[in-house]
């Protein structure tokens, strides 16, 4: 029962272990990657945004407009994070009969020196008789 | 006021309520890469995501733009200068739209030359 009870318990932790190892970058190309690692020594190790925007027009003949930016900074030149990860997401609802709802969200950031990830979701929705509903999402890296 | 006079008022009023909260509008959707657009009847949506637009008619009309969209990359070795978003070949604008459900007329245009096709005529137009 004892013996069970510690197999047990050894399962659970090296689960979690295993989980972790498996887990982060996966390297295509090791030197080349420490070197890259190596050359970003003083810059940030990660960089993330995350910019969600909701607009909604209610009222009948009602207008709802919505404009949101979020721009990364460069930092000192030459120098990024070695991960950037960027999320831009958006809910743009015209709920009103002949109502008129706008959104436009735009991300601008740095590229990661290993890795960016952006992800980029958005739901427009003109439900009111003769609504309007425009929607607009950039999601953008530069070096 | 009776009690059976009552109960009818109660049951106009119960059926009336049903049928004003069982009334719902169409609503057109269309889903592209995960995100959602939709219409109600007589409107228009529009979305654009990373250059990429499309348009969803309540009226049942097919109005889409396509433009460039942009592909995405976490390798590091591909690094370009300048944006990531913005498209490195030439954006190609297309532009699809058909009136009325029998297909009365049906416009394409690309690159500023249009295709219009009506039930009775073709015409192309050059800007």
């Amino acid at each position: 029962m004892q013996r069970a009870s510690l197999v047990i318990l050894a399962l659970l932790a090296a689960l979690p272990a295993a989980a972790q190892e498996r887990g982060g970058l996966a390297l295509r190309n090791p030197v080349s990657e420490v070197d890259t690692i190596d050359a970003n020594r003083g810059c940030p190790l990660s960089a993330t945004s995350v910019t969600v925007g909701v607009n909604k027009a209610t009222g009948t003949g009602s207008s709802a407009q919505q404009q949101l930016g979020t721009f990364g900074g460069s930092g000192s030149s030459g120098c990024r994070p070695l991960v950037s990860t960027q999320v831009v997401a958006g809910v743009n609802l015209g709920l009103g009969n002949r109502s008129s709802a706008g959104q436009s969200i735009a991300v601008q950031g740095q590229r990661g020196a290993l890795a960016t990830t952006t992800f980029t979701r958005g739901v427009n929705i003109g439900v009111g008789a003769g609504s309007t509903a425009n929607q607009r999402l950039l999601n953008q890296t530069s070096r | 006021m009776s009690r059976c006079s009552r109960t009818a008022t109660f049951a106009a009023l119960s059926i009336l309520w049903c049928g004003v909260s069982a009334s719902a509008e169409t609503l057109r959707c269309q889903s592209v890469n995960g995100n959602l657009n939709c219409a109600g009847s007589g409107g228009v949506s529009c979305q654009t995501v990373d250059g990429k637009k499309v348009c969803v008619s309540g009226h049942g009309d097919v109005v889409q733009s396509f433009g460039n969209g942009k592909s995405f990359s976490d390798d590091a070795d591909n690094d370009e200068d300048g944006l990531d978003g913005a498209p490195s070949h030439p954006v190609i604008h297309q532009r699809l739209e058909q009136h009325g459900p029998g297909g009365h007329t049906l416009l394409l245009e690309r690159d500023g030359t249009k295709l219009h096709i009506q039930t009775d005529s073709l015409s192309i137009d050059r800007n």
